[in-house]
């Protein structure tokens, strides 16, 4: 049985490494070396203003609460099966894992309505990350809740669905 | 058995299957480097700084690796390598598992987006079978390389 030859291998990836760093430089797609944290800014003082922001801003319950009396548009980032158990009253849901089977639906939403994301909790980033693609597409006023779907049970604020609790 | 191993079309078939399923997966990948980044950042293994690194990177060793062992180059260098990182694979996704944690593979890009599971972890120890068979037996006659293994048993 012939020996491996460890130089080989190490030949053969830094010539890949080497290719993946060529491509990603010519490729359109290309991203950056390291990735920048997004750090989430949070909205402060009144929310009567619309926010005409390029970027989702963090709200927490009471600020969601608000808005919610207001009638804006809640979004679930959750998944199907999450979100028809139980969800926030009045809300949609738009699962960021499947967000391409669902831009025509988002696309329905006039782009200066003010959008409310929210998820699981403060562990779940669907929320962000789809706030992140609303802003992207153009919405202006967009809104992370982030303490999310636990918050709002605890606090007892109106839900709907097959196990409402 | 050794004979059924040691057969010629048999290392053929099993180099360009697994081969064939490594250069599948990276094409995509390579295509779409921001969509593998973000199924890198859902296995929340890996310190944010080192994500875009890995997901412009790894795609390509596994082309490469891949194209390797389709042509019957290096066989035992690549099957090495490929044998390595179905490891590194297997234990994500086991841990992915074990922490509950409801997330897409990536294994195929996004265009797969089968979501983790113990199916996936079969899979993957079924081609970490194939590819340490590879790493034993090497490539077998039919290859595009020029210089033969000299020491075959």
């Amino acid at each position: 049985m012939s020996k491996i030859n460890y130089k080989i291998v190490l030949f053969i990836l830094i010539i890949s490494a080497a290719l993946g760093l060529i491509f990603n430089l010519v490729n359109e797609r290309g991203i950056p070396l390291a990735a920048q944290e997004k750090t989430l800014k949070w909205k402060a003082g009144i929310l009567s203003l619309p926010l005409n922001s390029n970027e989702p801003y963090a709200i927490n319950l009471q600020q969601a609460k608000e808005l919610y009396e207001q009638n804006e548009i809640f979004i679930d980032a959750r998944e199907k099966e999450d979100f028809e158990s139980s969800h926030i009253k009045g809300a949609i849901n738009i699962p960021f894992d499947n967000i391409d089977e669902y831009i025509p639906d988002i696309n329905k939403i006039p782009k200066e309505n003010r959008i409310i994301t929210y998820c699981g909790g403060t562990e779940c980033d669907l929320s962000i990350l789809l706030g992140n693609k609303l802003s992207e597409m153009g919405y202006k006023n967009v809104y992370i809740f982030f303490g999310g779907w636990n918050k709002w049970i605890d606090a007892g604020l109106p839900v709907e669905g097959k196990n409402k609790k | 058995m050794k004979k059924i191993l040691n057969n010629n079309y048999l290392l053929f078939l099993v180099r360009f299957l697994v081969g064939f399923v490594f250069i599948y997966a990276a094409v995509e990948k390579i295509n779409d480097p921001g969509s593998f980044a973000f199924s890198i950042h859902n296995y929340k293994l890996l310190p944010l700084f080192t994500i875009n690194i890995t997901a412009i990177i790894l795609p390509w060793i596994e082309l490469t690796a891949g194209m390797l062992l389709v042509m019957g180059i290096s066989v035992k260098e690549s099957s090495f390598i490929i044998s390595i990182s179905l490891i590194i694979f297997i234990a994500a996704v086991s841990i992915s598992l074990l922490r509950g944690l409801n997330i897409n593979c990536g294994c195929f890009g996004t265009a797969g987006g089968t979501k983790i599971g113990l199916w996936k972890i079969l899979e993957n120890l079924f081609l970490l079978l194939l590819s340490v068979y590879l790493y034993f037996f090497g490539s077998g006659n039919f290859t595009l390389s020029c210089i033969k293994p000299k020491n075959i048993q």
